[in-house]
């Protein structure tokens, strides 16, 4: 295997673009919040990045920081989606699901909601938020079917490991267990 | 080799950003259609199948469908960050 931090190509070479997350996040949010270029700098020289100049930060907020914010437009999209998804799984079946069966399900409804307009659904919900339980409703039943699946699987799983139990010739018996036992030698060998 | 790199960016960039959830490959793609990619369904499941090796996503089989769904791994969320995320 390749070691994909060192191998996979950088998008950007640039001073700041070789900056790690962390201060890269940081330059965006200054810039975002308005901050000098003169701020950064200092800001960078603090991070123990020296020599970064007026023109470098210049280049950044023309490139980097405009890649920041379409990325965090389309990102806060995804994630009003997801939280959207995570709340009508757990408001109709999470109490009874397992972690795993939730994102699964979840997953499932994003799939559902990332073909509708994300914008108009607000505007309808804000303009009626009675049709929050319609769609909760309607997307409920649609991953309804796939939760039926994962039922029966984690169903069949869990039976699995039952009969591998018995299957254990060290496993101790319990007083029910050996009752049956007897009883079946008695009803083979004719005695019952 | 720009444009491998380019789907290999946008993939990582849709799981990172619905984590922990999970996307298929055709939503990938329709995603992909709507940011103005002309990235073709075999090239975004090559890319995957790449990722998946790499153990930047993991791949699950959908209950109930003979699909595929991926997930991004947290070394992916680390590669993302470090080498794509502006």
């Amino acid at each position: 295997m390749l070691d994909p931090i060192n191998t996979m190509p950088q998008a950007r070479t640039g001073k700041i673009a070789r900056a790690s997350y962390e201060v890269r996040k940081h330059v965006n949010e200054m810039l975002r919040d308005g901050k000098t270029a003169k701020a950064v700098i200092n800001f960078l020289n603090g991070a123990g990045i020296s020599g970064v100049t007026d023109m470098n930060v210049s280049n950044w907020r023309d490139g980097g920081f405009q890649d920041f914010l379409k990325e965090q437009t389309r990102l806060e999209e995804m994630q009003f989606k997801r939280e959207f998804a995570m709340e009508i799984v757990r408001q109709n079946q999470g109490s009874q699901l397992q972690e795993a069966t939730l994102h699964l399900a979840a997953s499932q409804l994003y799939e559902a909601l990332t073909d509708f307009d994300i914008g108009r659904l607000k505007e309808l919900l804000d303009e009626k938020p009675e049709n929050y339980a319609a769609i909760v409703n309607s997307l409920a039943k649609l991953s309804k079917g796939a939760l039926e699946v994962q039922k029966y699987k984690d169903a069949v799983s869990q039976a699995q490991k039952e009969i591998q139990k018995l299957k254990d010739p060290k496993q101790e018996l319990n007083e029910d267990d050996r009752k049956a036992i007897v009883a079946k030698v008695d009803e083979i060998l004719g005695l019952k | 080799m720009e444009r491998k790199n380019d789907i290999r960016k946008e993939i990582l960039f849709q799981l990172y950003g619905v984590r922990p959830l999970s996307l298929s490959a055709a939503r990938i793609a329709r995603d992909c259609r709507k940011g103005g990619y002309d990235y073709t369904p075999d090239e975004i499941k090559s890319e995957l199948q790449f990722l998946e090796d790499e153990k930047l996503i993991i791949g699950e089989r959908e209950p109930g469908t003979t699909g595929k769904v991926f997930r991004i791994h947290a070394l992916g969320v680390s590669v993302y960050e470090e080498k794509y995320a502006a």
